[in-house]
């Protein structure tokens, strides 16, 4: 069953982040997808990075390095009220609703794992990262559909500014499902 | 007077606008807010411009807070700390948890208003979207490693 966020919220119940540890075999390793201790091409070490290259590429033969975003606790935000506007991904301002940190997507704990901590991605910490280290078995999270919708909806906005709702991007992801004979793995029930 | 309201404090008539626009203008700067009668029925109102800002300030003020309204309430009665300077000045708290916020906004029909930079959002509801398919060509760039280490 699909999930959605109430109203413009940029974030889904943290329960629904991630596909259960039980079928998230059948999922091939996608945009959007949790790994931790992951080596970049330049010899650094990050504890935990979410792919942010497009999946469509993931297959490729020449593809030899990935784009990761480095993921990092949220109590490395030692300030509360950065940390409460990092788990909203909004604030209230003046009696406005704004989008808070833009550069950011709240990254939901993944229950058993190595990374059962609430966490935060940083679009502006995007580094390449050798491809083969991706694999099914390294991966800590299979982010469910509904999920990667927020994921491009947040990344759309911090990269272009474009303030699409979350109904609009779905309705382009299913379409662009419906439309690509590689998908591989379940689909989502609102892909006619 | 409340400098915002705006009940009219004086009328002209249709005749007097008509043939008396200077002094109806230099009313309307002192009164504010002149109704304008016809017949016995107001069906005009004139205010200065200065009026006219103001109102329409409060009412984008009360628009927004209307956006905002669902999500305040909700989290004043969670008790769950949320990210807003309404409630920081007003010494509103709550709990510090990463969890019960997320649920809370998961929950909450909030309406975003405003970009980061405080700017108000584009309204793109009413934006259609198309999704074309195309062909992708799967040809990769042949790159010079040698030219490209050259440059």
């Amino acid at each position: 069953m699909s999930s959605e966020p109430a109203g413009d919220s940029p974030y889904l119940h943290h329960a629904d982040y991630w596909v259960a540890a039980t079928e998230a075999g059948e999922y091939p390793v996608r945009q959007g997808d949790l790994f931790a201790n992951v080596q970049t091409a330049n010899g650094a070490h990050l504890d935990a990075a979410l792919i942010v290259h497009p999946t469509c590429e993931l297959g490729k033969a020449s593809v030899t390095n990935m784009q990761v975003a480095r993921v990092q606790p949220l109590n490395a935000l030692p300030d509360e009220h950065q940390r409460q506007q990092v788990v909203a991904g909004i604030s209230e301002k003046n009696a406005g609703v704004r989008i808070a940190f833009a550069h950011t997507f709240f990254v939901a704990p993944v229950e058993g794992s190595a990374l059962h901590i609430p966490m935060w991605a940083d679009f502006r910490e995007l580094v390449l990262a050798p491809r083969e280290q991706f694999t099914h078995d390294a991966r800590i999270g299979a982010l469910t559909h509904d999920a990667r919708v927020t994921f491009i909806r947040r990344y759309l906005y911090f990269r272009l500014r474009w303030s699409l709702s979350f109904e609009q991007v779905r309705e382009m992801e299913a379409a662009r499902i419906d439309a690509d004979p590689a998908f591989a793995g379940p689909r989502p029930d609102w892909v006619v | 007077m409340d400098s915002l309201n705006p009940t009219p404090t004086a009328e002209v008539t249709h005749r007097t606008l008509k043939n008396e626009q200077g002094r109806v203008f230099r009313e309307i700067e002192a009164a504010r807010v002149v109704a304008v009668r016809n017949r016995g029925q107001i069906d005009g109102i004139l205010m200065a411009p200065s009026m006219f800002d103001a109102l329409r300030s409060r009412a984008a003020d009360a628009e927004r807070l209307l956006a905002a309204l669902p999500l305040l309430i909700a989290a004043a009665r969670s008790e769950v700390a949320i990210p807003s300077e309404t409630f920081q000045a007003l010494g509103i708290g709550g709990r510090d948890d990463w969890r019960a916020l997320n649920e809370l906004l998961a929950g909450v029909p909030v309406t975003i208003t405003h970009g980061e930079d405080g700017h108000p959002l584009p309204k793109t509801s009413d934006v259609v979207l198309e999704h074309i398919p195309v062909e992708e060509d799967d040809e990769e760039l042949a790159v010079d490693a040698d030219a490209a280490t050259a440059a």
